[in-house]
């Protein structure tokens, strides 16, 4: 028990230094990924397959410059930019860099065929530049995915080599960026987009967030606590806390072999936060214990008799909440579960079995027992309750039929996670691909991958004729801005070894030729579009949408359409950055929808283990089930999307929340057990808690809100909403809980027994 | 003479010293660079000039290799005459698969190197010249670019020898050779070989593109003396980066067999029995 260690403050502080430090042994190991994969779980189909088929054919997870500019075909920037092209290539991360200059073209020549350059980036002055121009826009592998269609706009697109991370990504970028910069076409870059792009942008947005996050959560609470207790000792409490709880937290996501990721931002101010509420709790016994005149180990020992088992209750649901989300398939929301839940079981552990005995061991001075500071908080409680206690009834009635009006609002909460907006409009990543679209296209890619029937390849006419069918659908739909297969080499192999006439871009009907057009294509780009045995092929589109729920409606729609089809046999399945979203928001449901009810299961179990009554444990879930659903009627109301931050809301709202109540509902059952009436009891009840509820939630919110100044959407979004949410649950508690007391208690009930 | 006079004609002596010193180490250094670039071009001419026919007639295969897959071939024949002065022709007529049975590839290389290239297509009973220009460009969708099908002249490389190496038990010597053009005349920015001391056959060639690291590594893996002419029987390519690899066997070659310059014309192409007389 937390009582025996009060004896050895030593051993208590060099576990505390050990518990710090510890961890961060294990955090150098720790990898920093924001890729779309990293949120998926390992065993999901789309993970697989994306797997199996990066093995033989690129990523789609590219680096995009765009250059626009009068001067993009001018004979010395198109030299340039094939040197840069082929420096870039040279680079240990780079496997292919495609610009107008490296990219290849099939065309027939006055006695025979080429594969070559589209543009040759060698001997440019061998073509005036608008002939350069009208050859590149030409182009169908090039139009809409290098080059705009005017002409005006083209893109140096870099892909990488297997990256480890996001820091490889930055990398990747740095090099593409410094590697413009030096050459002199710095002047025509007008965006830098695309995956890498973007994941850069999250990981600077990462940084960002930690390096504000976690001292701003932290000052607030040290603030909060300096206010109320003036002294240097608790201070070091807090940041040891702090420290401890998120070292560790962090040390599991490193051991889970997870990457620490955006989500894992909010880890630290998180617990930072949870942290300074319990203190609060610890240091408010002291207080109070130093009120009634005891000293020493006797004060200590009082304290730890009135805050242990509530520090334990509420460090174990809040826990819960946390663990709950464990059962979210979106992997990097798991693992926050998972690492916030123990971080969390360390702040009980330092709060009530380290720090007491540290306090006892080198806190001399006098406790300051005039606190007056939160007093106007009672401006707040006692009129609330005030309230409920005397219209128990309207409160209740009122509530529900709040609750009720909003209500419809749930059907409009759209389930929903867009890479392109995870940041604002004004945000330079958004205004580059905004850029990119505008003049090239759609930034999404979607892969449709085929594979043949056994025994069978895709050099079968009829087979290439099913891709073709595929292709010439998805050409006519509004979201599809590129296409590209197999079909597109072998038909502009028919029109080149026909002298280009374009009678013949089409596809032959006679396996044995497009057997030898595959035998004697020379170039690079073929296998990029068909493995090597020919069993399978990918077609390779760029669309207009980003969404989750758009990508999967897309897919359903493709299926619905082509899927019925005649295929020859043929199996085709969608892969890339689109298939990847497109699965996340049936994920995205079932893990709130399973985390959600698991909460509820803890909570309440918790709750029937504290007060040891169904009834009373079933009351207590009353206030925390309420702004569960505020929340959802906020974001069906405020079309606040559910994507993998605010996902995470409901659970660590309840987790937090549920403290409050315990808090309360411990008070008031004290009084009742001392025979007081249930309107008694609860104003007592309230006045000896209310204020440390208050604080506490104020302070939560504060830190909480803090995180709405992050770039990323999400992060913004959870930060608000989980702030509103505790903000709902403290009104909740102060009014609601009493008012369903009150009628269910009777106002005057006296000397029976609470449960 | 004073103290510090004394002092500064000290320091000036120590200076011209280190000087001295320091041209006659970069004067070694550049005798001893201009040594190895010296034995590199004789090496580099030993190896071009090696003995290996005035003809030459192979049936073999190439086969693809792929981890995970099976391995794909393809039999194929090919015929080579050197007309003296760089000049040299080539056919080469794939045999199996069905579907690609008859197709063929006629090279006639001529001095300075450069190349003029014809397909035949059975399937359209058409021939297409292939622009000239594409070195880089995959032999046959294998790891073989038209490159290296060729015979480089000595003289458009920089060549240095930088060590000797023991390759599976064999004596070899270290050649650097670097294109003088800066590269325009080759896909490679460098290439290395390991030629065998007794053979002159490069054993094993790492080819650079651009980079620090090696892009693909040609390993012979058997040599035989057919007709008193070292010939590679087999070797493989390797992408180093894919990691796919292509292997060039023969099963059976003869030489100077005075193979006659009209089967080297785009007209034979067409004609698939044309060098039956010559095949082994």
């Amino acid at each position: 028990m937390p009582y025996a260690m009060l004896r050895y403050p030593r051993l208590a502080l060099c576990i505390l230094v050990l518990v710090v430090a510890a961890p961060l042994a294990v955090l150098g190991t720790l990898e920093v990924d924001n890729a779309p994969e990293t949120y998926l779980p390992e065993h999901a189909d789309a993970v697989q397959f994306e797997r199996a088929l990066r093995e033989r054919f690129p990523s789609e997870e590219v680096l995009i410059a765009l250059f626009e500019g009068e001067r993009l075909f001018d004979h010395d920037f198109l030299q340039v930019l094939h040197d840069t092209a082929r420096e870039l290539e040279g680079h240990s991360l780079v496997e292919r860099v495609l610009a107008v200059t490296t990219t290849e073209s099939i065309r027939a020549t006055p006695d025979g065929f080429a594969v070559e350059p589209l543009v040759d980036g060698n001997a440019p002055e061998t073509r005036p530049p608008e002939d350069w121009r009208t050859r590149a826009t030409e182009d169908r592998n090039a139009a809409g995915l290098l080059v705009s269609t005017d002409g005006a706009a083209y893109a140096l697109i870099v892909r990488p080599q297997d990256l480890r991370g996001s820091l490889d990504r930055r990398a990747v970028e740095r090099l593409t960026r410094e590697a413009i910069a030096s050459s002199g076409l710095a002047t025509e870059l007008t965006a830098v987009a695309g995956p890498i792009a973007l994941d850069v942008a999250q990981l600077r947005a990462m940084v960002r967030d930690n390096l504000v996050f976690i001292p701003g959560v932290l000052l607030l609470g040290l603030a909060l606590l300096w206010l109320l207790f003036r002294r240097y000792l608790v201070l070091f409490a807090a940041i040891a806390t702090t420290a401890a709880s998120a070292h560790t937290a962090l040390a599991m996501v490193a051991l889970l072999n997870q990457p620490f990721n955006l989500i894992q931002t909010i880890t630290a101010p998180l617990l930072a936060a949870i942290s300074m509420a319990a203190l609060m709790h610890l240091f408010n016994g002291m207080h109070q214990a130093t009120r009634t005149g005891l000293r020493g180990l006797p004060r200590m020992g009082h304290v730890l008799a009135a805050v242990h088992r509530p520090i334990l209750f509420t460090a174990l649901t809040t826990a819960a909440g946390l663990a709950s989300l464990a059962l979210s398939p979106i992997q990097p929301i798991a693992t926050l579960g998972i690492s916030a839940a123990i971080g969390v079981l360390v702040i009980y552990f330092v709060v009530t079995w380290l720090l007491p005995a540290i306090v006892l061991r080198w806190d001399h001075g006098e406790w300051d027992t005039k606190r007056g500071q939160l007093r106007h908080l009672d401006r707040v409680t006692r009129p609330l309750t005030r309230y409920a206690l005397r219209h128990p009834l309207a409160v209740v009635i009122g509530t529900v039929v709040i609750l009720a009006i909003g209500l419809p609002q749930l059907r409009h909460i759209t389930v929903e996670t867009d890479l392109y907006r995870f940041f604002d409009q004004s945000h330079s990543l958004t205004q580059a691909t905004e850029r990119v679209e505008d003049t090239l296209g759609g930034v999404m890619p979607m892969e449709i991958v085929f594979d043949a029937p056994p025994g069978t390849d895709l050099r079968d006419p009829d087979h290439l004729r099913v891709v073709q069918r595929f292709q010439e659908w998805l050409a006519a739909q509004p979201e599809v801005d590129y296409t590209f297969s197999l079909v597109d080499v072998i038909e502009e192999m028919h029109q080149a070894f026909h002298d280009g006439n374009p009678d013949y871009r089409q596809l032959p009907d006679n396996r044995q030729i497009i057997a030898q057009y595959l035998l004697i294509y020379d170039g690079r780009d073929l296998y990029d579009m068909v493995d090597r045995d020919f069993e399978r092929a990918r077609l390779v589109t760029n669309l207009n949408i980003h969404g989750a729920s758009e990508l999967a409606a897309f897919t359903q729609r493709m299926r619905d359409e082509v899927g019925v089809q005649d295929t020859t046999g043929i199996r085709w399945t969608t892969a890339g950055t689109g298939r990847l979203f497109a699965d996340q928001v049936q994920l995205l449901i079932e893990g709130q929808i399973r985390s959600l009810v698991v909460v509820i299961i803890l909570v309440f179990l918790f709750m029937v283990l504290i007060w040891r009554s169904l009834p009373a444990a079933a009351l207590c879930m009353i206030p925390n089930a309420a702004p569960i659903l505020c929340i959802f009627i906020t974001m069906g109301t405020f079309g606040i999307w559910l994507d993998t931050g605010t996902a995470m809301i409901a659970s660590v709202a309840v987790g937090i929340a549920v403290d409050d109540t315990i808090h309360l509902f411990h008070a008031y059952r004290l009084r009742r057990a001392r025979g007081a009436g249930t309107v008694f009891a609860l104003a007592r009840a309230v006045r000896g808690t209310g204020r440390a509820l208050c604080a506490t939630t104020l302070v939560l919110c504060l830190q909480f809100l803090l995180l709405t100044t992050s770039d990323f959407q999400p992060t913004q979004a959870f930060g608000l909403l989980t702030a509103g949410a505790l903000a709902a649950a403290l009104l909740f508690d102060l009014l609601l809980l009493p008012a369903v007391l009150c009628l269910f208690h009777g106002r005057t009930a006296a000397r029976t027994r609470a449960w | 003479m004073n103290h510090a006079s004394k002092q500064r004609r000290t320091r000036s002596k120590a200076l011209v010293a280190l000087i001295a010193a320091g041209l006659i180490l970069t004067l070694s250094a550049t005798a001893a660079e201009a040594a190895d670039t010296d034995a590199g071009m004789a090496l580099a001419i030993d190896v071009y000039e090696r003995p290996d026919g005035n003809d030459a007639a192979t049936r073999g295969s190439m086969i693809l290799l792929e981890e995970g897959r099976s391995p794909r071939e393809r039999e194929m024949v090919t015929l080579r005459l050197d007309r003296g002065d760089g000049e040299t022709r080539t056919l080469i007529r794939f045999d199996s698969p069905a579907d690609i049975r008859d197709t063929a590839l006629l090279m006639h290389d001529h001095a300075r190197d450069t190349t003029d290239q014809w397909l035949y297509l059975p399937a359209l009973d058409r021939i297409r010249r292939i622009a000239s220009n594409r070195r880089g460009g995959r032999f046959v969708s294998s790891d073989f670019f038209y490159e290296d099908l060729q015979d480089r002249h000595p003289s458009q490389d920089v060549h240095r020898v930088t060590g000797t190496e023991t390759i599976d038990g064999a004596e070899t010597t270290r050649l650097e050779s670097v294109p003088r053009d800066n590269g325009e005349e080759s896909v490679y920015s460098r290439r290395v070989r390991w030629i065998h001391e007794e053979t002159l056959i490069p054993i094993r060639v790492d080819f650079y593109q651009n980079g620090e690291e090696p892009t693909k590594r040609l390993e012979v893996q058997r040599i035989e003396r057919h007709q008193g002419y070292w010939t590679v029987m087999s070797s493989v390519m390797t992408d180093l980066e894919s990691g796919h690899r292509t292997e060039l066997r023969i099963d059976a070659v003869t030489y100077d067999q005075g193979i006659p310059d009209r089967l080297f014309v785009t007209e034979t192409l067409r004609d698939a029995d044309a060098a039956d007389d010559y095949i082994p």
